[in-house]
């Protein structure tokens, strides 16, 4: 419901609603003030109100009889801006008379989007006349920032909506820019003086400027409507998925880290193996904080640590997951500072814990032993792995390419599976023997400790197994560290002393203990194994080697289809 | 922004507009010249030939026509609508189109020499 009022227009009555009303005064006001100065401004509007009356009678009927700001808003279509009229009325006293290039009366360069050179809204092709340049030019960079950045098509909407399109012959004029020319100027500094005139004409300006807002406001609806708020309205979308997506996938990370940390503590299952160079008997959490730290009450701290270091974060990332993905905003804000305290406290415990640690481990040592034990006499010794009665594993691929892992319960010679804390990974290599005429064995045990005391005794705890079997030295791969010790980076390491002139056979299982054996021909390793090395005055020779050891390197062995290969 | 140079802003689009300027009230006197005319009508020839494109522009042209004594017109009662002006030349303004028109047919050769000439 809009209430109307009656008017009188071309000497016929028209209901018309109050905004239309108030547009078409504002109209033709500015309409008048434009011709404000000139005799027959009354005939004009006449004609001019005559002209609207017969355009409004078209608009009405017995269904439809009042006027809206619609029908107002053709009506102007029709008939022009006051711009337009005044354009006609300067064209004809000037065109004839003057020689200048008149551009209406004293109007200065604007800006316009040009709807008679446009590809899309003419925005590009207003802004290079402006500044006169090509309008291929700017569309370019636009094109261009649209690719690259994206940002081309948000700027072309913010100017497309801010500049006005150019609706009046003058307003294309003044699009164009005017010369600023000698004669212009003096124009205008005559112009100045006609006060009367110019109050008028600001009057009429200012109503042009109201109008300009008007057609502002509609532009922005438009557009907004049409364009803008599409885009908002998807890029929300796009928000809320991208914020639901993000809240999945902490949410499941949280729950994902807090079960593998919980089966950790409770030693539900292997996970993680701590060490590249041994295997543990039960490796688990728990196990490991007991073979590692020294008392019971630093194995607390560090659980509890290590329980807060990793568990606090975690819990943020969870909450951080339910509030984007559930909208859930009932957790405190405290809640985050007392996190925050809680995580200082356990890196706290970690860094206390880990300086004693540290102490424990700040002495190294490492000792040469002679093994007593009678090795065959003989001129080659065959050097194989002890025969163990549980499987070993090697990854074959993977990230853990190469290394070894062992299942289910040891059982190394001679000492019971429950006292074992851990089982090492020997370590293997040949020296010359200068004097002696006979194969002898050494090991070089290393380890850490708090004191060079403690780190002999660690040292002097890695128990290791040999056997011989008529030319066969026999070691087993892995040395076995007892409960009672603790894991202070024990090593052994094998040393066989071959006399010059005697030889070493290493047999094909041997591979996995050879360390650096070195050799006249620096063979690797891998590619000493089934070969006869005889000990030169130089070093290790290859005996039955065909042809240059290295060559063999990638057709040694060939991989089985399982990713575990089965080594023992 | 002054710039010295005034000319190296004639645009061609000016010029254009320049040209129906100066040929819109001649155009008006020629419709005029055979018949009767009420502005709509003579809105709608204009607007054919791309010399106008709102109402407006009109009125105050015809006014002027009107007061420089080229122009005189009659009410004539409509069926659908308010009473209409209708247009048409008087003795003075068949005479004033009359002598356009002999220029206006000197300038079309004119003009058409020039042209040519500068064709290559």
């Amino acid at each position: 419901m809009n209430k109307t009022i009656s008017i009188n227009i071309g000497g016929r009555v028209f209901n018309i609603e109050e905004a239309a009303y108030d547009r078409l005064n504002t109209y033709l006001l500015t309409i008048r003030g434009y011709f404000a100065g000139n005799e027959s401004t009354d005939e004009i509007i006449a004609d001019i109100e005559l002209r609207i009356a017969e355009l409004f009678l078209e608009r009405t009927s017995p269904q439809k009889q009042a006027i809206t700001s619609t029908d107002v808003d053709e009506v102007i279509a029709i008939m022009g801006q006051p711009e337009d009229y005044m354009d006609a009325d300067a064209a004809g006293e000037e065109t004839f008379g003057s020689s200048h290039y008149s551009r209406g009366q004293h109007r200065s360069r604007r800006v316009f989007r040009d709807p008679d050179n446009k590809v899309l809204f003419g925005t590009c092709s207003g802004i290079s006349a402006y500044f006169g340049w090509d309008p291929i030019i700017l569309r370019l960079v636009f094109a261009l920032l649209f690719i690259f950045f994206g940002t081309g098509l948000l700027i072309y909407i913010i100017l497309t909506i801010i500049i006005p399109k150019a609706k009046t012959t003058a307003e294309k004029l003044e699009m164009h820019g005017e010369p600023v020319t000698v004669e212009n100027i003096s124009r205008k500094v005559s112009e100045s003086f006609e006060d009367v005139k110019q109050d008028i004409r600001d009057f009429g300006k200012k109503n042009v400027r109201q109008k300009d807002l008007d057609n502002f406001g509609t532009r922005i609806g438009d557009f907004v409507n049409s364009l803008i708020q599409l885009i908002g309205r998807i890029l929300t979308i796009i928000i809320e998925i991208i914020g639901k997506l993000l809240g999945l996938a902490l949410f499941a990370g949280g729950i994902m880290a807090i079960l593998i940390f919980v089966s950790m503590a409770l030693g539900w299952d292997t996970i993680f193996n701590f060490d590249h160079n041994g295997i543990y008997l039960d490796e688990q959490f728990r196990n490991l904080m007991e073979a590692t730290f020294a008392s019971p009450t630093l194995q607390t701290m560090a659980f509890i640590g290590i329980i807060g270091v990793v568990l606090i974060p975690v819990i943020a990332i969870l909450m951080i997951g339910v509030r984007l993905l559930f909208n859930y905003r009932g957790i405190p804000g405290y809640v985050g500072l007392v996190l925050a305290t809680l995580w200082f406290v356990a890196v706290g415990l970690l860094a206390a814990t880990g300086g004693k640690l540290y102490k424990e481990f700040h002495m190294e040592t490492e000792f040469v032993e002679k093994v007593e034990m009678a090795l065959p006499s003989s001129s080659l010794l065959y050097i194989d792995i002890a025969r163990t009665t549980e499987p070993v594993y090697k990854f074959k691929s993977g990230f853990r390419h190469g290394e070894i892992f062992y299942s289910g319960a040891v059982t190394f010679p001679g000492i019971d599976s429950t006292e074992i804390l851990y089982i090492g990974k020997n370590k293997f290599t040949v020296a010359m023997s200068p004097t002696d005429s006979t194969y002898s064995l050494s090991v070089m045990r290393r380890s850490h400790g708090n004191s060079q005391k403690d780190a002999i005794e660690n040292a002097r705890g890695i128990k290791y197994h040999t056997e011989t079997t008529g030319d066969s030295l026999l070691i087993f791969p892995y040395h076995a560290i007892q409960k009672g010790y603790k894991m202070r980076g024990q090593e052994m390491h094998f040393i066989l002393n071959v006399p010059v002139g005697k030889s070493v056979h290493f047999a094909e299982r041997a591979r996995d203990i050879l360390y650096d054996v070195p050799n006249v021909t620096n063979t690797h390793d891998r590619n000493m194994v089934g070969k006869t090395w005889t000990m030169t005055t130089q070093g290790l020779k290859c005996a039955d080697c065909i042809q240059e050891s290295d060559t063999l390197e990638n057709g040694a062995f060939t991989y089985s289809e399982s990713p575990i290969e089965r080594i023992h | 922004m002054i710039n010295i140079y005034g000319n190296e802003y004639m645009k061609i689009e000016n010029a254009q507009a320049q040209m129906r300027k100066g040929v819109l009230e001649f155009c008006i006197l020629q419709l005029l010249r055979g018949e009767e005319m009420y502005p709509s009508d003579i809105i709608m020839a204009l607007k054919k030939s791309k010399l106008i494109v709102v109402e407006g522009t009109l009125y105050p042209l015809l006014t002027r026509l009107k007061n420089g004594g080229i122009l005189d017109y009659r009410w004539e009662e409509s069926k659908s609508g308010p009473p209409r002006k209708y247009y048409r030349l008087t003795d003075t303004g068949l005479k004033f189109t009359q002598e356009l028109t002999d220029t206006w047919n000197e300038l079309v050769i004119a003009v058409n020499q020039n042209i040519r000439n500068q064709q290559p």
